[in-house]
C-alpha cells in the first residue's frame, strides 16, 4: 500500500494543473482574437522563450547570469547566416542555431562552475561582451554595425509561407515556445531535473549524496543555452534582420528583469513576466513615447516594494474567498 | 574480521598546525564505532579527510581495501562511503520522498537521466519506501522538508545517507540539537540499520555513545589517544583526564 502512495506522490508534481490549461488556452485565444497585435505577440513569445531559458539557469540551477544575451545573439546570427547562405527553411535554421548556442553554452559553462554569485555575474557578462565585440569586428560575416542583411526565410516546413501580417510568424514562434516549454517542464521532473534543483538548494549535501555537481550544472547550462539560441533564431527569422542589438547588455538585463517580475523557479515566471513587460511597454510607449522607460521602471520598483506575491496573490486569494463563500 | 574502512598514518597540516596527526584506525564490516574527543580535537577535520572535502598532507585512506585517498567526494559516495552532517544539510523546498528518491536514483546511476520517471521505477519506489519506513517518515513524506519538526529533519538527515546505500556510514553528531526526550527516536533508527553497514559515529552525548558503540576511538590534539570497548574507555585514566574531566 505504501508503494502505491509513494508512486502517486512521486508522480504528483508532474500532473498538469488547471491554471496551466488556462494559460495556454489564453495564449491561443490571444492569437485568434488579436490578429492586429501579431507583432507584439511575436515579440512576447520570443522574450518569454528567452526568459524560460534564463529560468533554467537562474531559477532551477541557481546560477546568476548577466550575459545570457551571448546565447540569444549567437542563435540570432547563426539563424540569419543559415538563411543568408540559401538554406531558407526556418526549422533547419532553428536547429542549427540551437546547436551553435549549445556548443557555446557547453564551452563557457566551465567558467561559471567556480566562484561566488559575483564572479558568475562578471564571467557571464564578460562572455557576452566578448561575443558582442566579435560580432562588431567580424563585419564580413555579421555586417558589423550595419547589421546582417539579406536574410531569406522560406516557408516553415516548406508549407507555411510567412505573410506580411505576421500571422504565420506568430504561430511559428508560439509553437516553438510551447514545444520548448513542454521539454523544460519534462526536464524539471526527470531525475536530472531533481538533481539540479538539489544542487541549487544545497550543493554541499548534493555532493554528499554522490551527485557530481559540476557535471549536472554543465548539463543544465548547455540546455539553457540551446533554448536561448532558439529564441534568438526566432527573432532573426521572423524579422529577417539581425543587428548587434541582439548581443547588447540591455538584453541580458531585460530578460533578468522579466524573469524576476514573473518569478523564478516554476517555469511560467518567464512567460508571465514577458506578457506583463511587453503589455506595459506597449501601453506606456503609446501614452508617453519619450518617457515610457521612466514609467516602466517606476512600476517595477513599486512592484518590488509592494511585493510580487501580494500583487499576483490578490486574485488568487479573491478566487479562494469566492469559492469558499459559494 | 573484514575491514570496511582503514586509515594509515593520516596527517593534515594547516600551516604550522597539525590538525590530524598520524591517525591509523580500522573499522570492520558491520562495526559500530564511535569517535569522541574534546572540542578542537580534530574530529571535523578527520571526517572531512575521510569524505574527500579535504586532502590529507600525507597518509592513506582505504575503503574495502581500495585506496581512495585521491578520489573525489562523489566517487567516494559511489564507492559506499557516505556521511551525515552535524548541522542539517537538507533540501528545504523538496519533500522527504523526493530527497530520498533522488539519493536512490543516484545510487542506481539515474541522477543524470533525462528520460526516466522515478515513479515508474520499481527499484526507486521499493528502496524509498524501505528507507522512509525505517526512519518513520512515511506520514510526512509529501511535506516540504522546511516545514518538518526538527527531530524529523534530523532523522531525514540520516535517512538521506542511508538511501545512498552506504557500506560505511559516518554520522557527525546525529543527536546534535535533538532534545533529550526525542533522542530515542534517533537511536531506534540507528539500531535498525542493516548489519552489513559499518558505522562510525562522532558524538558528544556520552549516553548515546555508550548505548550505541561497541568500540570507541578517542581523539585528542589530532591524534588517537586511546581506543577500546566502552568499558575500557570509561576506565582509562588518560581519557578521563582529557575528556571526561577530573572526577
Amino acid at each position: 500500500m505504501n508503494h502505491q502512495r509513494v508512486r502517486q506522490a512521486l508522480a504528483a508534481p508532474r500532473r498538469l494543473r488547471t491554471t496551466e490549461f488556462v494559460f495556454w488556452l489564453a495564449t491561443i485565444a490571444a492569437y485568434v482574437l488579436l490578429p492586429e497585435r501579431s507583432l507584439l505577440l511575436n515579440e512576447t513569445a520570443i522574450l518569454g522563450l528567452f526568459a524560460l531559458s534564463l529560468d533554467l539557469v537562474l531559477g532551477i540551477a541557481g546560477i546568476v547570469s548577466l550575459g545570457h544575451a551571448a546565447f540569444f545573439g549567437l542563435g540570432a546570427y547563426t539563424a540569419g547566416l543559415v538563411g543568408k547562405i540559401g538554406l531558407t527553411e526556418p526549422v533547419l535554421g532553428l536547429l542549427v542555431a540551437g546547436t551553435a548556442a549549445g556548443v557555446l553554452g557547453f564551452a563557457t559553462s566551465f567558467l561559471v562552475l567556480r566562484g561566488s554569485d559575483l564572479t558568475r555575474l562578471m564571467v557571464t557578462l564578460s562572455v557576452s561582451l566578448v561575443m558582442l565585440e566579435l560580432a562588431n569586428r567580424l563585419t564580413s560575416l555579421t555586417g558589423g554595425a550595419d547589421g546582417l542583411q539579406g536574410i531569406v526565410i522560406g516557408a516553415v516546413l516548406g508549407t507555411f509561407e510567412f505573410d506580411m501580417f505576421g500571422r504565420v510568424a506568430v504561430a511559428y514562434s508560439l509553437t516553438v515556445l510551447f514545444l520548448a516549454f513542454l521539454l523544460a517542464r519534462w526536464l524539471l521532473h526527470t531525475p536530472f531535473g531533481l538533481a539540479v534543483r538539489a544542487i541549487a538548494a544545497n550543493p554541499l549535501r548534493s555532493a554528499a549524496i554522490g551527485i557530481p555537481n559540476n557535471r549536472r550544472l554543465v548539463g543544465i547550462y548547455t540546455i539553457a543555452a540551446v533554448v536561448a539560441g532558439l529564441a534568438g533564431a526566432l527573432l532573426a527569422q521572423t524579422t529577417q534582420f539581425v543587428s548587434l542589438d541582439v548581443l547588447a547588455f540591455h538584453r541580458s538585463a531585460e530578460v533578468m528583469l522579466v524573469l524576476v517580475i514573473g518569478g523564478t523557479g516554476y517555469l511560467y515566471g518567464g512567460l508571465v513576466g514577458a506578457v506583463l513587460f511587453k503589455l506595459l511597454q506597449d501601453q506606456l510607449s503609446d501614452l508617453t513615447p519619450q518617457y515610457w522607460q521612466f514609467w516602466l521602471g517606476l512600476i517595477f520598483v513599486a512592484l518590488v516594494v509592494v511585493g510580487r506575491d501580494r500583487v499576483f496573490g490578490a486574485p488568487q486569494a479573491l478566487w479562494r474567498r469566492i469559492r469558499s463563500a459559494a | 574480521m573484514t575491514v570496511a574502512l582503514e586509515t594509515r598514518l593520516l596527517q593534515r597540516r594547516f600551516g604550522g598546525l597539525i590538525a590530524t596527526s598520524d591517525v591509523s584506525f580500522v573499522l570492520p564490516v558491520g562495526g559500530r564505532y564511535a569517535l569522541i574527543g574534546p572540542n578542537g580535537a580534530g574530529k571535523t577535520t578527520l571526517i572531512n579527510l575521510l569524505t574527500g572535502v579535504l586532502r590529507p598532507s600525507s597518509g592513506e585512506i582505504l575503503l574495502n581495501g581500495v585506496d581512495i585517498t585521491g578520489t573525489r567526494q562523489d566517487q567516494r559516495v559511489a564507492a559506499g562511503l557516505v556521511r551525515t552532517f552535524q548541522i542539517n544539510q537538507l533540501f528545504p523546498a523538496m519533500t522527504p520522498l523526493q530527497s530520498v528518491a533522488l539519493a536512490t536514483a543516484r545510487l542506481l546511476g539515474l541522477d543524470g537521466n533525462l528520460l526516466r520517471r522515478l515513479d515508474r521505477n520499481q527499484e526507486v519506489v521499493q528502496r524509498s519506501v524501505e528507507v522512509l519506513e525505517r526512519f518513520g517518515l512515511m506520514d510526512v513524506m509529501s511535506q516540504p522538508v522546511a516545514t518538518l519538526a526538527y527531530g524529523r529533519q534530523r532523522l531525514l538527515e540520516i535517512a538521506l545517507a542511508v538511501a545512498c546505500g552506504p557500506k560505511v556510514l559516518l554520522l557527525d553528531e546525529p543527536a546534535a540539537g535533538v532534545p533529550e526526550g526525542e533522542r530515542d527516536g534517533i537511536l531506534t533508527g540507528l539500531s535498525a540499520l542493516p548489519r552489513d553497514i559499518a558505522v562510525l559515529m562522532i558524538e558528544h552525548d556520552m549516553d548515546l555513545v555508550f548505548r550505541f558503540a561497541e568500540h570507541i576511538l578517542v581523539l585528542a590534539a589530532g591524534a588517537i589517544l586511546s581506543e577500546g570497548s566502552p568499558a575500557e574507555i570509561a576506565a582509562d585514566p588518560k581519557v578521563r583526564e582529557v575528556y571526561l574531566g577530573h572526577a
